[in-house]
């Protein structure tokens, strides 16, 4: 029986990136309100680890960042999605549909046949 | 832009982050500490949590090196790489134009009126492509340049002194400035040295290059 973190862990491995370009899609945001975001959707568990990614996305011009006078006090870093980031949003966001779909109907068609 | 955090333990886990990310390119691992920095000193201004909590949030340094193992391949719809635009640590050592010029400032810039070596350890200490054990020896074994060794070896630098006889007539003398020859297998290494150094120093900024936004 494989435990579900490692479920889990396997299957976020493979969207968090395009989890976080959805974030920013919806909208500027820099780096703490992404992470805190994506923690509290379960999405990622160690909120350190969104700054590699960040800085990986941003080298292969998917994001990119801005800086903006904060009312709280120092500039801050924002994150906006660039025209290629966009794009790869949109080819994840179409195969994803399918490909859960695939396996949201492979998953009921087996439950229904052990049944 | 530097968010200064006046905490022992938060300078202990940026430390142990630091330590961990070592081998990546310099600009890479700024991105990457400055990033942390900014979310801890964000959290902080929002208040709310702890230190501990912040930091547990953020995984450990472990954690956050593990993240640099997703591959960089581009994926569909992506663009090539873009500069490290917008961003005020960004500083023109992007260019090759400056790497180039430090690495030609740093062992022959001692000839455009001494101050261009100077100018070249600026460059260094300024580029962001070079470890800080590579700027140190950047320095240390270029410290003026060719001309400095030239100068220390004593051969073909030679100063002419003139001067009136008792007869009148004119001596014209070479003297080395420093009193001293050294062997020509010490002139050589010494001339070498700053030429070589500065030449590493070239290919580490290149390929460091090639490999960042």
């Amino acid at each position: 029986m494989i435990p579900n973190d490692a479920i889990t862990t396997n299957l976020r491995k493979g969207v968090l990136e395009y989890c976080v370009l959805a974030m920013i899609g919806s909208g500027e945001m820099y780096g703490l309100d992404i992470a805190n975001g994506l923690q509290q959707r379960g999405l990622l568990t160690s909120e350190g680890t969104l700054y590699p990614l960040l800085a990986r996305l941003r080298r292969n011009g998917q994001v990119e960042t801005s800086w903006r006078e904060s009312s709280q006090g120092a500039p801050r870093r924002y994150y906006t999605l660039t025209a290629g980031g966009h794009d790869s949003l949109a080819v994840f966001s179409s195969v994803w549909a399918t490909f859960s779909a695939s396996v949201s109907d492979t998953l009921n068609s087996t439950t229904r046949g052990q049944q | 832009m530097k968010h200064e955090i006046d905490d022992p333990q938060v300078r202990h886990y940026l430390a142990a982050l630091k330590a961990r990310l070592y081998q990546l390119p310099a600009d890479q691992f700024e991105e990457i500490v400055f990033g942390v920095r900014e979310h801890i000193a964000d959290a902080l201004e929002r208040g709310g949590q702890s230190v501990d909590d912040i930091l547990a949030g953020l995984g450990s340094p472990d954690d956050i090196a593990t993240g640099l193992a997703t591959p960089d391949a581009p994926g569909p719809g992506q663009r090539q790489p873009i500069p490290f635009a917008q961003q005020p640590t960004q500083r023109p050592q992007s260019s090759i134009l400056w790497l180039v010029g430090t690495c030609i400032l740093l062992p022959f810039g001692g000839f455009v009126v001494g101050i261009g070596w100077l100018l070249g350890v600026a460059g260094l200490w300024m580029g962001m492509r070079w470890q800080l054990w590579e700027k140190v020896m950047g320095t240390i074994l270029i410290p003026g340049g060719v001309p400095a060794a030239l100068l220390l070896a004593g051969l073909p630098v030679r100063q002419t002194l003139a001067s009136s006889g008792p007869e009148g007539e004119v001596i014209i003398s070479d003297y080395n400035p420093l009193g001293f020859s050294l062997p020509e297998v010490s002139f050589v290494i010494i001339l070498a040295l700053p030429i070589l150094a500065a030449l590493y120093l070239l290919i580490v900024g290149l390929v460091r290059g090639s490999r960042q936004p």
